[in-house]
């Protein structure tokens, strides 16, 4: 009996720390600070004010491959960056696992890419990652200019890793920062999340 | 891609597999890949008319990567489909195209796509012999698919399925235990939630996934326990699936067939002996009066169904001054249904002809209903109609009343208007259509006969009546009801004797009290039956109807825990099996003497909407615990048996 309740309440306490841990819209999003491939670092107040845009990356996975190579993610980041928003890729990948960069590494593929982010954050320890519960790459959120988060999820419609899909899809990520920008409120805030596995250090 | 056939023949169905064989430590994904990942797709081009099945899911597993979980298959997996060839198929040859798309992950993750094009001849079936074996083995990997009634809900971010089979339940058991929700972002895949068994139920609880947006109708759900894999649907329970299964809500078509049936009724009603020569004479005056007939009809109709709406709003006065006493008139209600059993049993009987109502109201009535004319005279017939002829329609005036009580005061008006309408309408066509007299079928003996057969559906409406009455209270309560059955018939019967005879002795009236008293006396006997049993089960908790009167009177005297549930509610009667009808919660409620109060919103009882709407709730489960000199204590949603005993323990330290 006792074990059972002691099991009960454990659950119970599991199933807080997870509602806890998880991102709500509408909510104010989770502060963090981290470190750039420049050495600076970047918290989430400092960008009050703007619209953020946080994407997780791993260059070698073939969903984030899909977009780079067909210059989606590349022209969004443009965009909206030339609208005034802050774009901030995340690289959550612990050392030793696939997508780990060094900085200069990090700042050769933003180059090569042609790639127009604010800044690429090293987030290797996951803090970051696990704040957002960032699942997989590319993972795409949006904060409002209040620091409430406004989207969570999937960079498009089609979980594919084929190229051509990208046309297909319906671009979920892209209206709702459009929208955001716009003031408006987002249609579909939270959507399927879809990529390879954010290669997480161990706890 | 296999064929489990080398030639094919029209009007078969056989099975095509598509072979993934990954490296050592590479998977490909379930249906639900998880929190990452992507399900293997294959997409076909057939030839007209001929059709594919979705992939038989394999048994998967569960990976867990970091603080993520994907679900899939290690090593060689068979990813079975069946084709359907029709019947007139004419090709020589049945061509297939397919195109496979795969994710194959360890850390890393290659997308991989295959396309394939074949021809099968088609001619006599013949199995493709070097393929018996991957069909074996494919086969071995599937799970057994059951029927096991699956349903889920979603409360406060918090998913409970609940699947009602005794084997899903000795599954349960197992350490090994997990259940696949085989539906993308509905719940958190890392944890196992929690798992609890309850008799034949397997109650599943899962923290909702962060990234839900949509709640899927139905879904595969896959038991797996160490030693079998059972795959099943889930369906959504929700309260427009509830209650159009129910039939019973305010459904258009339901309240049109509730009103044709009494109309019918009301017709029937004509047929009664007492009421047919009425009936006789009254069509003959309409015939005398000529041009006014028409207006006399009309009078006639509004006569008859204003006195039928009159008994109607009279009921429903009774009803709601015993609303106001606590009564329930739902059939959850199990005395309403045990008095409605004996009401059904005396109206077969009195149908029967075992013994008869107010014979002397009959004879009284008949020189005063055909002579007036005029509108006022009309009208006055026709409420007279209903009341002289109800000895006759008493039964059916009964079964409408036992009927109407349970339904809400518009439908209970609707159907006693239809029945007057149904009563009065044979006057309507004798006045509009000419020559309709020529229809009226001529009184006889046959009259008697028909009456006797109405009785047949009054014994089945009785039948059907215990059978509610059983499942709510349980067999030994039905047993006594019947008992009680049996003694008020016998004392219908024994009054029925008396009305044959010219004097009845003091002795025989005595004895028909005596049966009457004892069969009506079985209907407290047979809850206080109930009781006992359910306080002895295991799992029962003794609980009252939830009244807004009750509640009041109640709560500054002792503390009383109120819960709001509905059948459709998987969430609520989650958190009954789960934390209230147990055994330590049962004992805390007696130790403590909380009285338990249930109201069921099933069928969206306002009082309980306005009570709800209290506590800023718009839906159940809702928990309040109130406590004598203390602000009421809302519980959460999903309760445990922890959450119960501390709120008890938190109210009762603070007296």
């Amino acid at each position: 009996m006792n074990l059972k309740k002691l099991v009960i309440g454990l659950s119970a306490a599991l199933m807080t720390t997870a509602a806890v841990a998880n991102p709500e819209i509408g909510q104010p999003a989770p502060s963090f600070t981290a470190v750039d491939t420049q050495g600076v670092e970047h918290s989430l107040s400092d960008f009050s004010g703007s619209t953020v845009v946080l994407e997780w990356t791993n260059h070698d996975c073939p969903f984030v491959v899909k977009h780079y190579a067909t210059n989606n993610m590349q022209n969004l980041q443009r965009e909206l960056t030339e609208d005034g928003a802050v774009w901030l890729t995340v690289i959550s990948s612990a050392p030793g696992t696939q997508g780990h960069v060094s900085p200069a590494q990090a700042d050769e593929l933003t180059a090569n890419r042609d790639a127009a982010p604010t800044a690429v954050l090293l987030d290797e320890d996951g803090t970051v990652g696990r704040a957002y519960s960032a699942r997989v790459t590319p993972h795409m959120y949006v904060i409002d200019a209040e620091g409430i988060l406004q989207y969570a999820g999937g960079i498009d419609s089609i979980p594919t890793a084929n190229h051509d899909d990208v046309a297909r899809a319906e671009p979920w990520f892209a209206d709702a920062a459009r929208a955001v920008m716009a003031g408006e409120s987002v249609d579909r805030p939270v959507t399927r999340p879809y990529g390879c596995t954010v290669k997480y250090a161990d706890e | 891609m296999l064929s489990e056939y080398q030639e094919v023949t029209p009007g078969q169905t056989f099975a095509v597999a598509a072979k993934l064989m990954p490296e050592t430590g590479w998977h490909t994904y379930w249906i639900n890949p998880g929190d990452s990942g992507l399900a293997t797709v294959i997409e076909w081009t057939l030839p007209e008319g001929v059709e594919v099945s979705d992939i038989e899911w394999p048994v998967a597993s569960k990976y867990n990567i970091g603080p993520l979980s994907n679900y899939g298959f290690e090593g060689t997996t068979y990813l079975i489909s069946n084709i359907t060839i029709p019947a007139d198929f004419a090709e020589d040859f049945l061509s297939i195209q397919a195109r496979v798309d795969w994710l194959v992950c360890e850390d890393w993750c290659i997308p991989g796509t295959a396309e394939f094009d074949f021809e099968i001849p088609v001619g006599s079936a013949t199995l493709a012999v070097n393929n018996v074996d991957s069909f074996a083995a494919g086969r071995a990997n599937l799970p057994e698919i059951a029927d096991w009634r699956g349903q889920y809900d979603i409360q406060s971010r918090q998913v409970t399925l609940i699947v009602d089979h005794p084997e899903a339940a000795a599954m349960g058991q197992s350490d090994q235990f997990y259940a696949y929700v085989g539906a993308g972002e509905l719940v958190e895949h890392f944890e196992s939630g929690d798992v609890q068994v309850v008799d034949d139920l397997l109650i599943v609880r899962r923290t909702l996934n962060t990234y839900f947006n949509q709640a899927p109708d139905s879904f595969p759900l896959l038991l797996v326990d160490g030693q079998r894999a059972v795959q099943l649907t889930v369906t959504a329970s929700d309260e427009t699936a509830a209650s159009s299964a129910s039939g019973s809500g305010s459904a258009p078509q339901s309240l049109l067939l509730m009103a044709g049936f009494a109309f019918l009724g009301g017709l029937i009603l004509n047929l009664m002996p007492c009421v047919f020569p009425v009936l006789s004479l009254k069509a003959l005056h309409l015939a005398n009066s000529g041009h006014r007939q028409r207006g006399d009809a009309l009078w006639y109709t509004l006569g008859v169904i204003l006195t039928f709406v009159a008994f109607a709003a009279l009921l429903l006065a009774l009803r709601g001054a015993g609303q106001a006493l606590g009564w329930g008139f739902q059939l959850q209600n199990p005395w309403l249904i045990a008095t409605l059993a004996l009401l059904f049993v005396a109206i077969g009987l009195n149908l029967s002809g075992v013994f008869q109502f107010g014979t002397r109201l009959m004879q009284l009535g008949h020189s005063e209903t055909a002579a007036k004319g005029g509108a006022k005279g009309s009208f006055s017939t026709g409420v007279l109609a209903v009341i002289i002829a109800s000895p006759c329609t008493a039964p059916f005036m009964g079964a409408a009343l036992g009927f109407a009580i349970t339904q809400s005061t518009g439908v209970a008006l609707l159907i006693f208007a239809s029945l007057g309408l149904g009563m009065a309408s044979p006057f309507i066509a004798l006045a509009f259509i000419p020559g309709a007299s020529r229809w009226l079928p001529k009184p006889g003996a046959w009259m008697e006969t028909f009456k006797q057969w109405m009785a047949i559906p009054m014994y089945l409406t009785t039948v059907w009546l215990i059978w509610v009455f059983g499942r709510q209270a349980g067999i030994d309560s039905a047993a006594i009801l019947l008992i009680g059955l049996v003694l008020f018939s016998t004392a219908l019967w024994w009054h029925g004797k008396g009305q044959l005879q010219a004097t009845r002795s003091l002795g025989h009236r005595i004895l028909v009290l005596v049966m009457l008293a004892l069969g009506m006396g079985s209907l407290p006997a047979a809850m206080q039956f109930q009781q006992g049993a359910v306080m002895a089960s295991e799992y029962g908790q003794s609980w009252q109807a939830w009244s807004p009167e009750k509640l009041e009177t109640l709560k500054g005297e002792q503390p009383v825990f109120v819960n709001m549930t509905a059948d459709w509610c998987i969430t609520c009667l989650a958190n009954e099996r789960v934390a209230l009808e147990t055994s330590s919660t049962r004992a805390l409620f007696a130790e403590h003497d909380i009285t338990y109060l249930k109201g069921d919103w099933t069928l969206r009882d306002e009082r309980i909407t306005a009570y709800l709407e209290q506590y800023q709730r718009n839906g159940v489960p809702l928990y309040v615990l109130y406590w004598p000199g203390q602000e009421p204590q809302i519980l959460p949603q999903i309760l445990t048996n922890g959450i119960v005993s501390e709120a008890i323990q938190r109210a009762s330290e603070t007296m």
